[in-house]
């Protein structure tokens, strides 16, 4: 059942795909609407602001549509999508970094936690708590955590789109988790 | 900590038969695991985060509107130079003959062969410049009244 449903969503946006491809423009926004909460997701996790995220996943889809002659479907539409989405936001790192904005930590190792649209919508404290820690994380372990989990993306995406080994993926999982829970359980959340 | 068990705990997110084995017979691995879980379930837990609302409507407003097949605006100008050119030359091959139609509708008004041939010239060049823009209007109404159905329909 669930195979064939996946199936079914496979074919219909392969279907979709062909028709953006020439010059269907309800059939992109169609393609639009079931991807754009991992891509603006991905660009959140990347950037860690959502005015920035906002406006990479705008870019990106803006891109998508001009390179879907590119895409020839030998690997999944959404992997080829996260690479887009990736490369606008390094690019979009470098650029604030320029600019003297800080990407994703400051001196305090810490992100600026009312940026996070995550601040808006909980209201649990566990919730709260977790998403202070996951604050306080290094980048690189938070960035795996938030893909693996909030955008469950599978190991080998992430290392696709980290362009790091699935070992270093995992190790970074692991060490991230590991620390994570050290700094949960000092604030009382288990 | 022991390899084997520092190996199978690299392992925790996988579905992996294997780690069956070992987590029978290491009791650590088995508390170590039951934690584990119990993070995932609160990573699971979070609220997810949307796309904002107005992501469609703003990528749809900045796509490159569709290129027209027929005939492409930046070059209406050149087609316009084209039939001029071509009415020019229509009009030096008439000058010798006694066109009573030529005649007659510049009759009112004494023209030698050569503003003749401008004022022909001319005309060929506006009309074929009015038909142009003609086109380009109507290529860009069709084209505004599409992207008005298109955000009408991803509200
Ligand atoms: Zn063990």
């Amino acid at each position: 059942m669930m195979r064939n449903m996946a199936f079914a969503s496979q074919h219909s946006e392969i279907a979709l795909i062909r028709r953006s491809q020439s010059g269907d423009r309800q059939a992109f926004a169609e393609l639009i609407r079931c991807h754009q909460n991992e891509v603006y997701g991905v660009a959140l996790r990347f950037l860690g602001n959502p005015e920035e995220a906002k406006d990479v996943a705008q870019e990106a889809f803006i891109r998508i549509y001009r390179n879907l002659g590119q895409f020839r479907g030998t690997s999944k539409f959404s992997t080829w999508t996260f690479i887009i989405v990736r490369n606008l936001c390094y690019a979009r790192m470098r650029r604030l970094e320029k600019d003297g904005f800080c990407s994703g930590e400051n001196e305090e190792g810490r992100e600026d936690l009312e940026t996070l649209p995550e601040a808006l919508v909980i209201q649990r404290d566990t919730q709260r708590g977790i998403q202070e820690a996951l604050g306080e994380l290094p980048e690189k372990y938070r960035l795996v955590i938030s893909l693996f989990h909030f955008q469950a993306l599978k190991y080998e995406e992430i290392a696709a789109l980290l362009e790091l080994p699935i070992g270093t993926v995992k190790n970074r999982l692991f060490r991230g988790k590991t620390m994570l829970r050290e700094s949960l359980e000092k604030r009382g959340i288990r | 900590m022991k390899d084997a068990c520092r190996e199978i705990r690299l392992r925790f997110d996988e579905t992996d038969p294997l780690r069956g084995a070992h987590l029978e017979s290491c009791e650590d691995c088995v508390r170590e695991y039951e934690t584990w879980k119990q993070l995932n379930r609160l990573l699971d837990e979070m609220p997810p985060v949307p796309a904002p609302d107005d992501l469609l409507e703003a990528v749809l407003a900045a796509l490159p509107r569709p290129r027209p097949k027929a005939l492409p605006f930046d070059r209406l100008e050149a087609a316009s130079v084209v039939l001029g050119l071509g009415f020019t030359l229509v009009a030096i091959l008439l000058r010798g003959t006694e066109l009573p139609s030529l005649e007659s509708l510049f009759s009112q008004v004494p023209l030698s062969s050569l503003s003749q041939v401008l004022a022909w010239a001319a005309v060929g060049g506006a009309i074929a410049y009015a038909l142009g823009n003609e086109t380009r209007t109507l290529i860009s109404v069709t084209g505004s009244y599409e992207g008005q159905v298109l955000r009408r329909k991803a509200k």
